[in-house]
């Protein structure tokens, strides 16, 4: 069962090593081969940078907050996911989201493979870290796909804390806190 | 030749990393690329768009001729029939795209040993081949991304990370653990290794060579003293052979761009030397996994050059998989038979278009890091009734009345290719802005088999072209904006995307788009007969 925002959040995220990111985009293609056409890893448009913008699983998630329909929600695993069929495409979730990892381009159930021709563009995109693979009760237990992907490495699935262990300093660590607003 | 010890396992064949992949269900007749669930080895874009390509709605099941702009089914026997009766008293030649294993490459050489009206030629990219040829003339070491972690110094010349991303982790992985590891670059179009480069060495397009002998020169191996650059005068160059000079173990990791192929010649030669005289070797990031054994095989079996095979107008040409219209950027002609998985430039103009397999559904034998036999499993099994490239010659030679010949011994055709090459000039006239064409990652050498790709399609409307953001900005062109590139007649729209690292009046673009080869197109150089392009000139229109 699924309610907004009564679970603890989920332990692991994906981190990114800025250091050894080639911008190569395997980890989108591996998103959107894998979520039936719905990427919710997509290149950062802004500025010079070519990097992957990857969902952090707030603490505290603005987008599950601001959804008017409680189709953002954060599972019983702790994962901030979207309800395919509760969501009606508003973009509120998208507008919210202090990181714009949400993508504002709707997406929808695809009427045919590779098809742009969609039976509903009212769902937008979202990252629940490959619940079929990283939940607890998932056999075998394994990484979220984009991280199976990374050919250099740059994408890891663990614990922010272990951030320092890893070699990688995290920018940003301090707003996936309980209030990313107000840490702005 | 020694086969690997990891045999059996069903591995993408797009690019030398070989990375290990499965293949899973997406629907009825759809699949799609699966990833290790914990072992997390990497699968770059081309390798997780092969999945979705075994079963994309475009592929060619049946033959179909072209007459008068109209296209009809006909069964594949009558397809080869016609075929034969209309290539009757003149010279075939199958044009044999290399990705296939060395078993069917030896079987197409074997199918035309007692045919004497044809022959073949396995197609590798043009610039890549001339590179291998280099790189073969050195004497050098293949090594495989593995190996390179065992390396304490890299050179890399060209965007090889685009070209196999899985690279980029040994060097990595080495830098993590010995921080003070020299990375120097040498890429006049900026790609994506050069922003963690220790040294970058200056080099503008065409230049690129003299800059390698003057690395070279200053990291104590042996060059020869006439060759432009070894006399120095780069201090950037200087700097970087000064640092790699210190390494016990070089990697040379080298990527060819899109034309001038015997510039390649002599930097895959120069690359070779470097690397041998640091106790290292080179790894060459190249379009398919068994370019090298096609470049081996084509010359110790009696294949034909591809500017010989094509320049002769009174020869037919099959091509079987490779895309030549594709590959050299050619519009407006015509093609006498196109076997293909999926529709490409050639295939849309060919009077006679065939069905054939493809990679994923392909069993046998790949050459890896130069002397390492691997044994890739398909996929998939290939669709009922549709011939291998190899099958298919076999299959024209059976109605021809051609008998086989027995194959060849692999380890006897595979030994390195001997050859001596003669030191091209320099690119001497400067354009401005030079059109450079650059890997990426989502596309490889022709990129007609991951552009059918629904990521590449959606992800990548609009190409992106990078610019310098200083010339960018003296040329009022914002960022991210539509701009249409043009060259003669021909143009292309395009995202600007700047690029802080790429200096000087270039701008460049993806090389695995059909649509930019059009732009640089391929010419066969009168006094070698090599296959070339050079860089262009273009005009940028913000649109």
């Amino acid at each position: 069962m699924m309610e907004p925002t009564m679970h603890r959040p989920v332990e692991k995220r994906v981190l990114i090593d800025l250091d050894r990111c080639i911008e190569c985009g395997s980890c989108a293609a591996a998103c959107h081969y894998s979520h039936t056409n719905m990427p919710a890893i997509d290149a950062a448009r802004a500025g010079w940078a070519l990097l992957p913008v990857i969902c952090r699983q707030c603490k505290a998630a603005s987008c599950v907050d601001a959804c008017p329909v409680e189709a953002m929600v954060r599972d019983d695993d702790g994962v901030v996911r979207r309800r395919l069929f509760r969501c009606i495409g508003c973009g509120s979730c998208a507008r919210a989201c202090p990181f714009g990892v949400i993508p504002t381009q709707l997406g929808g159930v695809p009427t045919g493979f590779g098809s742009k021709e969609r039976i509903s563009g009212h769902q937008v995109a979202k990252c629940d870290l490959c619940v079929d693979r990283t939940s607890p009760g998932a056999v075998p237990h394994g990484v979220p796909r984009c991280v199976a992907a990374c050919p250099a490495k740059a994408l890891m699935y663990a614990d922010e804390h272990q951030a320092g262990e890893l070699g990688i300093e995290m920018i940003g660590g301090r707003t996936t806190g309980e209030n990313p607003y107000k840490r702005r | 030749m020694a086969y690997s010890g990891q045999n059996g396992s069903a591995r993408c064949v797009l690019c030398p990393a070989a990375c290990e992949l499965q293949v899973v269900s997406a629907g009825p007749d759809r699949w799609r690329s699966e990833f290790p669930l914990t072992d997390e080895t990497g699968l770059c874009p081309r390798g997780s768009t092969l999945g979705e390509l075994l079963g994309h709605p475009q592929r060619i099941f049946s033959s179909v001729s072209r007459k008068d702009g109209s296209l009809k089914t006909i069964p594949m026997a009558d397809a080869l029939g016609t075929v034969l009766a209309e290539s009757a008293g003149r010279k075939l030649v199958f044009l044999v795209d290399a990705h296939i294993p060395i078993e069917q490459m030896l079987e197409v050489a074997a199918w035309c040993t007692n045919w004497s009206e044809a022959t073949f030629c396995l197609v590798v990219e043009p610039a890549e081949k001339m590179l291998l040829l280099g790189t073969e003339e050195s004497g050098a070491d293949y090594l495989t991304d593995d190996q390179l972690a065992d390396c304490d110094g890299f050179l890399i010349i060209g965007d090889a990370f685009a070209a196999d991303p899985i690279c980029a982790r040994s060097v990595f992985d080495r830098r993590k653990a010995q921080s003070q590891t020299p990375i120097a670059t040498l890429d006049a179009a900026a790609g994506t290794a050069t922003k963690f480069a220790t040294h970058r060495v200056e080099a503008a397009v065409g230049r690129q060579r003299e800059a390698l002998a003057a690395v070279a020169k200053a990291a104590g191996a042996k060059v020869d003293a006439d060759l432009p650059g070894a006399a120095g005068g780069n201090p950037s160059a200087a700097a970087a052979g000064g640092a790699l000079a210190k390494c016990k173990r070089l990697g040379v990791i080298v990527a060819a761009e899109y034309g001038r192929g015997e510039d390649w010649q002599q930097i895959g030669r120069l690359a070779g030397v470097l690397g041998r005289h640091k106790g290292g070797g080179v790894g060459v990031q190249t379009v398919g996994l068994n370019a090298l054994a096609a470049v081996r095989l084509n010359a110790a079996l009696g294949g034909v050059g591809l500017a010989e095979a094509i320049s002769d107008a009174s020869t037919i040409s099959i091509a079987l998989g490779a895309d030549l219209l594709g590959m050299f950027g050619w519009r407006g002609g015509g093609f006498f038979a196109a076997a293909a998985a999926l529709p490409n430039p050639t295939t849309d103009v060919a009077r006679f278009v065939l069905p054939i397999t493809m990679p994923g559904e392909w069993a046998g034998t790949y050459l890896r890091g130069g002397s390492e036999l691997v044994r890739v499993e398909p996929l998939l099994v290939p669709p009922a009734g549709i011939p291998s490239p190899a099958e298919l010659v076999g299959a024209m030679a059976r109605q021809a009345g051609v008998s086989r010949a027995k194959p060849a011994d692999v380890s006897a055709a595979l030994q390195r290719v001997a050859s001596a090459s003669a030191s091209p000039p320099l690119l001497g006239h400067s354009l401005s802005p030079s059109l450079l064409l650059a890997r990426r990652a989502a596309h490889h050498g022709c990129g007609m088999w991951s552009a059918h790709g629904s990521w590449q399609m959606a992800a990548k409307e609009l190409p992106d072209i990078r610019i310098g953001v200083g010339y960018a900005q003296k040329l009022k062109i914002p960022n991210l904006a539509v701009v249409t590139v043009r060259a003669g007649r021909q143009e292309l729209l395009a995202r600007a995307r700047y690029a802080p690292e790429l200096d000087g009046e270039y701008v460049v673009l993806p090389e695995g788009l059909p649509g930019a080869r059009v732009l640089v197109q391929s010419f066969i150089e009168s006094e070698s007969g090599a296959l070339s392009a050079e860089p262009i000139a273009v005009d940028l229109i913000v649109a």
